[in-house]
This record gives C-alpha cells, sequence and structure tokens, in this order.
C-alpha cells in the first residue's frame, strides 16, 4: 500500500478519475491515464482467455484491453444494460499502454491523499485486494481507489494461470 | 557533433580495423601473396595509430605504433613473419582490441596499461633485439623512418584520421547511420503503407477514379520507399561472417586438420536480426563440418582427396530469401551409424529405407542426437543442432541437408530477408482475420464436407501425399466453430515444418504483404502467435505461427503410426 508515492509530487490534493464498474464506483490517480475513448471493436487474441478482452487499433498501435470487472469481482452488466455509456480508459504504464472496458466514466475530482482509507477487508474471492489502495469519499459516494500497475500484474497473473490452464 | 559521438564513430571505425588486420595475418598465414597483404596491414595499424591520436587515446597509439613499426620491418624485408609470427600477431590484434574496448569504456578488468605492457611484451622479440618500443611520435628508428613513405602514400587519410576521425573528408561515398534511426524509418513506411491502404478503400467509397489514380502513383512511390529503406537496413553479412575465420582455423589446428575455409557472398545482405540470431547456429555447423564432417589428412590422402580438406560458409540470395549454407568436401553424413542411432533411441524408421532428406533432417535436428562416440569440446554432446533448428523456426526459415558418402555434407538455412513485412495468406476463422504467412501454405481447396475420413477418431484429409490431420480452428485457440450448413468448405493445406495438416477455415481472402507488428508487452508470448498486423481497414489480423501452433498435432507425431498402418 504506497498512497504516498501515488501522490507524493502534489500536495494540494490527487485528482481522482472516478468511474462505474457495474453498480460499483472505482477511481485511479488522472496522471496514470493516457486517454479515454469510446469502445471499439477489440479483436479477441487466440488461445487467450481471462481478462484480456483482445487488441484495439488505436491509431495504428495495439494495444490489449482488459475487462477488469472479473479481475475486480464485479457483474459484468448484462447486455440489457445501456451501454451506451461504456467507454475504455487507456493508461499508460511504462511497460506498454493497455486499456480497460469502464461503464460509465464519472468525473474527475480532487481529493486530499490523506482521506484515502484503507479498504476494509471484504472476504472475496478474489486476489486483487492488493490492487485496492484503498477507499475515499468523492461527493458523498464511497469510491474505490486502485493501483493501475498492481492490477496490470493480477491481470497477468490470472492470465499465466488462465493459459497455463488452457494448455495443459 | 558531441564527443561522444566520436567516441561512437571511433569505436566502429576501430572495429573495422581490427577486422582488417585479423583478416590480414590470416590471409598472410595461408600464403597469399604478401606484399600487398603486409602493405594493408600497415595502413591499418598506421590509420588506427592515427585515429586514436586524433582522440587521444595515448595507449592505443603506443601499442598500434609498435605493431606498425613490426609490420614496417616486414614491408622492407628486415624482417619476416612466420607461422609462429602470425599466432603472435594474432594476439597482439587481440589484445589490440581488447585495449581499445578499455579504453572506449574504461571498463574494469584488466588495466590498459597491463593490455599494453602485454602487447608490447609479444612484440619486442619480434622486432629482432631492435629496440621497437617507440613512445609517441618521438619514433625509434625504425618508427621515423615508417612515418614517413606512408603519409606520402596516402595523404588523404592521414588528413581524414587526424583531423577528424570519422573520415569526414569530401569525395566520401557513404555515410554511416545509427541503426536505430533506420528501425525507425523502417517503422515509419509500414505506417506509411498502412494509411496508404486505407487511403485507398476511402477513395473506392468516394468512387473518385482521379483519386484513385493518384493513390496508384503514391503507391508506387511508397513501394520504392519501403524497398529503399528495407535495403539500407540490410547488413552484408561478411561482418558476421570474418569471424568464423579465426574461429574455423582454430578448430582445425586443435583437430588436427587441414582446412581450407573459404567464405563466399560476404556481400549478401541480410536483416540485423537474423544475421545476429544466425551466429550460434553457424558456430555449431561450422565446427560440426571441422570435427564430424572433415577427416584427418592422413585418411584423406588414403581416400585419395587433397589433405586440405576445404570448408565453405556461403550466402547467397534467392527472390526474398537468403541462403546460408556451410558445406564440406569431407565423409559425408554416416547413413548406417545414423540409423543405428536411431532404432537405439526408439525411434521408429524402417532400417532399410533410403533415408530421404527431410528424414535426414528431422532425425539429425532431434533432440540428443548425435553420431559422435565421444564428446570434444567442438562437438558431440547432441543437443547443437536441435538448438540450430529452433532458432531458424523462429525466424521462419527451413533447414536443408545434403550429404554425399565420401565427398561431403552441405547444410543450408533458407532465411526471410527481413522480418518486419511478409506475404501472407489472409483468412477468415472465427469471425475475425488472420493470417499465415505465405511460405508455409501449400494450397487452398474447396472440399465436401463428407470427404474427410476419420481415423482413431481424428479427422484426416486424403492428400497426394497420404492422409493430413485436419484442424479446426476451434479446436486449437477456441475460436467459434461457424457451423457451416453448406456443402463445401474451404482448407488451407499448410506445411508446418514437421508435417502438414489441413486447417478448415470460413473463408480465404487472399495474399498480401502485411507489416508485422510485435504483440503489445502484456501479451507477448502467446504460442502460436508470432505477431499482429493492421490491415487496410484498421481490422486487426493475428499472425500465425504455423510451426508452434500445429505443433504435436502434424502427421508424423502420434498420428503417423496410426496413418501408415492404415495404408
Amino acid at each position: 500500500m504506497n498512497i504516498e508515492e501515488l501522490t507524493g509530487r502534489e500536495n494540494q490534493g490527487i485528482q481522482l478519475v472516478t468511474f462505474r464498474l457495474g453498480d460499483e464506483s472505482y477511481a485511479i490517480p488522472v496522471w496514470k491515464v493516457k486517454e479515454i475513448i469510446r469502445p471499439m471493436k477489440a479483436y479477441p487474441i487466440p488461445g487467450m482467455a481471462g481478462p484480456v478482452e483482445g487488441v484495439i487499433n488505436l491509431r495504428g498501435e495495439i494495444i490489449p484491453v482488459l475487462m477488469i470487472h472479473s479481475v475486480l469481482g464485479v457483474a459484468r452488466p448484462g447486455a440489457a444494460r445501456n451501454g451506451r455509456k461504456k467507454r475504455i480508459i487507456i493508461l499508460d504504464t511504462g511497460e506498454g499502454g493497455f486499456g480497460f472496458v469502464v461503464d460509465e466514466v464519472m468525473d474527475v475530482s480532487r481529493v486530499n491523499p490523506g482521506d484515502i482509507r484503507q479498504s476494509p477487508e471484504v472476504n472475496r474471492d478474489h486476489s486483487c485486494e492488493d490492487a485496492i489502495l484503498g477507499i475515499v469519499q468523492v461527493a458523498g459516494n464511497m469510491v474505490i481507489c486502485i493501483d493501475p500497475a498492481r492490477l496490470v500484474s493480477e491481470c497477468l497473473s490470472v492470465r499465466d494461470l488462465m493459459s497455463s490452464c488452457a494448455v495443459g | 557533433m558531441k564527443t561522444s559521438d566520436y567516441k561512437e564513430l571511433f569505436k566502429s571505425e576501430a572495429d573495422e580495423i581490427l577486422q582488417g588486420l585479423e583478416e590480414g595475418v590470416m590471409n598472410l598465414e595461408r600464403g597469399s601473396d604478401r606484399e600487398p597483404v603486409i602493405e594493408e596491414l600497415f595502413r591499418h595499424a598506421h590509420n588506427l595509430k592515427g585515429m586514436s591520436g586524433a582522440m587521444g587515446y595515448d595507449l592505443v597509439v603506443e601499442a598500434s605504433h609498435a605493431l606498425e613499426n613490426i609490420l614496417d620491418g616486414c614491408r622492407r624485408g628486415t624482417l619476416d613473419i612466420d607461422s609462429a609470427g602470425t599466432d603472435v600477431l594474432l594476439k597482439v590484434v587481440d589484445l589490440l582490441g581488447a585495449l581499445v574496448r578499455w579504453t572506449i569504456e574504461e571498463e574494469a578488468g584488466p588495466g590498459g596499461n597491463e593490455l599494453l605492457g602485454e602487447i608490447l611484451a609479444l612484440l619486442d622479440p619480434m622486432a629482432g633485439g631492435n629496440d621497437g618500443r617507440c613512445r609517441g611520435d618521438q619514433a625509434g628508428e625504425d618508427g621515423g623512418s615508417a612515418a614517413e613513405p606512408e603519409s606520402k602514400e596516402t595523404p588523404a587519410e592521414e588528413a581524414g584520421c587526424a583531423g577528424t576521425p570519422a573520415g569526414m573528408n569530401s569525395g566520401i561515398k557513404s555515410t554511416k547511420v545509427d541503426l536505430e534511426r533506420l528501425d525507425k524509418l523502417m517503422d515509419l513506411v509500414g505506417e506509411l503503407i498502412i494509411s496508404r491502404i486505407r487511403l485507398g478503400s476511402l477513395a473506392a467509397e468516394a468512387g473518385s477514379r482521379r483519386l484513385s489514380e493518384e493513390l496508384t502513383s503514391s503507391g508506387r512511390l511508397i513501394s520504392e520507399i519501403q524497398k529503399e529503406v528495407m535495403e539500407a537496413r540490410l547488413v552484408p553479412a561478411g561482418q558476421v561472417f570474418h569471424r568464423f575465420k579465426r574461429l574455423a582455423r582454430e578448430a582445425a589446428r586443435e583437430l588436427g586438420k587441414n582446412v581450407d575455409f573459404r567464405i563466399e557472398g560476404s556481400e549478401i545482405g541480410l536483416d540485423r536480426t537474423v544475421l545476429e540470431s544466425m551466429v550460434d547456429p553457424l558456430v555449431h555447423l561450422i565446427r560440426n563440418a571441422i570435427d564430424h564432417g572433415v577427416e584427418s589428412p592422413e585418411e584423406r590422402a588414403c581416400s585419395g582427396k587433397n589433405e586440405t580438406a576445404s570448408v565453405v560458409l556461403s550466402a547467397r540470395r534467392e527472390r526474398n530469401r537468403v541462403i546460408l549454407e556451410v558445406s564440406d568436401d569431407g565423409k559425408g553424413l554416416d547413413f548406417e551409424k545414423i540409423r543405428q542411432n536411431i532404432s537405439s533411441s526408439g525411434q521408429a524408421v524402417d532400417r532399410n529405407a533410403e533415408l530421404t532428406e527431410e528424414e535426414l533432417c528431422r532425425i539429425l535436428t532431434a533432440p540428443g542426437f548425435s553420431t559422435r562416440e565421444n564428446v570434444s569440446r567442438y562437438s558431440g554432446r547432441g543437443i547443437g543442432m536441435n538448438v540450430v533448428m529452433k532458432v531458424i523456426d523462429s525466424l521462419g526459415g527451413s533447414l536443408h541437408v545434403k550429404s554425399v558418402p565420401g565427398s561431403g555434407t552441405s547444410i543450408s538455412m533458407h532465411l526471410p530477408i527481413n522480418l518486419s513485412i511478409i506475404k501472407a495468406l489472409l483468412f477468415h476463422a472465427g469471425g475475425n482475420i488472420h493470417a499465415l504467412p505465405i511460405e508455409c501454405i501449400k494450397e487452398t481447396a474447396r472440399v465436401e464436407e463428407g470427404s474427410f475420413r476419420t481415423i482413431r477418431g481424428r479427422d484426416v484429409m486424403e492428400t497426394i501425399n497420404g492422409p493430413v490431420p485436419v484442424i479446426r480452428p476451434g479446436e486449437i485457440f477456441g475460436l467459434d466453430q461457424e457451423k457451416a450448413e453448406i456443402r463445401f468448405i474451404k482448407v488451407i493445406l499448410a506445411d508446418t515444418g514437421e508435417g502438414d495438416v489441413c486447417l478448415v477455415v470460413n473463408r480465404i481472402l487472399g495474399q498480401q504483404d502485411v507489416v508485422v507488428k510485435s504483440l503489445p508487452n502484456m501479451i507477448r508470448g502467446i504460442s502460436g502467435i508470432s505477431g499482429a498486423t493492421i490491415l487496410g481497414s484498421g481490422k486487426i489480423a493475428f499472425i500465425w505461427d504455423p510451426r508452434v501452433l500445429f505443433h504435436g498435432r502434424s502427421t508424423h507425431e502420434s498420428d503417423k503410426e496410426t496413418v501408415v498402418s492404415q495404408n
């Protein structure tokens, strides 16, 4: 858990992009976000199961897109739900960009790093607790703050698991 | 230019010179016409001195000066270099190389002064009592007289070397370009091609003929640029080949064989990545040729051959492939031993049947195969050919072995010239477009659903070469099987390098040049996928690696016995 590292450079608070996954609200630091785009066709990667939905062609660059719902243990909204607000958030992790699908991008808000509190131990059947930085109140809502880099490694470990299952 | 840039230039020029020195010394040993060789050696040593002088690398100056003195002695006939002398000179060249690296990188390890000391200690006795140690420009007798004639011979070079280390004097016809810059250019050309294709489809949509015509001519220009950049990015094979001379010489000496090692086609250009990855395989093949292929001088004399064997490393270009070949005029492969070896290792092969080239290849490259009873430093562990094969596979190349008992073996590797743009066959499967490199496609066909036979629960298709297993994309990649209600289905007959397979697809879209993009880090290393490409429509197609993809599914694996027994 290193909220300091994530926020260090901004004493006056950090800016968070808040978004919705299913019925839950999440947030990531804005400086990790490269861009937010409307959903585009993701090409499924043959032989790859798991959270990687596929790759998209972002102006000639091939970028993997994750369906982080499963990684974070959020139910994927049914097809019946309005998907018009769906977006892909593209992050720059240094290891090459990647994107993930969110059901709606809500806002960019500034919070005080001190206001981010440890998330209560929720007994979920997911190993993604590491990717969760903490919980913060934004405009009266509880928002779960996640660490994108950790999220990637979570995804990859899930991926490895999946692909080893697929092969074996 | 920054100092570091000069340093870079110095390094690359010095490397060339050192390479020239090494080659020269070996030519000397081979007994080529001495005078021009010595003249050239002298010039190299002198240039190195000039260059390092300009850079202020005093230790290199001193070392190359000492070498220059010796060579000058030879030039004048006051000194002679015998075969022991060439050994010493080679050692000196190595040390000089180490000294240059030490100077540039100021790296740890033995210090520059020690290296210089070693060099001088080696050269001093050669000078035949004369004090060859001449410091800097206060040349001794030898050095002083040496400096004069050569400055007359090559005034331009002298100026070029001393003034600007890069050889930037006017009249120079070539320039050095950073490889990274060429790679960047190549990427941009790739983007340009994609954007051009996209414009083409837009023009077609708009139905503008004038626009289409204009695009056709711009397309031509782009292909020209692509070709030029690709050519510029190629590295002459000689850049890697030269180092094998030394290797061959030492291997031959150690194994007590007389070998005339020749290099052909060093000017042939190859993709840098391809060339670099071929170093280890070539080392192995050359050692193999000298150790296994070539007989001892006595044996050769007995069988009426020239005592000096010939081993040739050659490069040649055939259309869009480069062929690297190592051939020897040795005893050829011992087919009897190979058969014994196979039967003892449990591989099923008909002992009486002639081995076809393909079978031979497969056997030789199987892990653990060796005809050698004893493991020598050079070969015999039986891991080598397998590694060679792996490298070639990873590059999308193929290996061919020809061997005639008593008259020699040649092993050739067919490699792609470049890896960034390939010809591929595009097809529809599971709702998306995929690509297979064109090299592995044998044919495409339309067959009736009922025409597959079933052998042990597996579908196979009859071909001229026997039954071939049928692969449905759904089996490998879990792609959605589109249950076709139609009578005819499309199949691609592909050579996976290990046997043919018959791939069932939804639709075949045709062949196209595609720009290979490596997969993003996060999803790299999926077996069966070698990259992706962006099509003109903006769609992404994955490029399948037929070898990994169909591994274990081709005819010669477990299916083979079944297939054969049913025949």
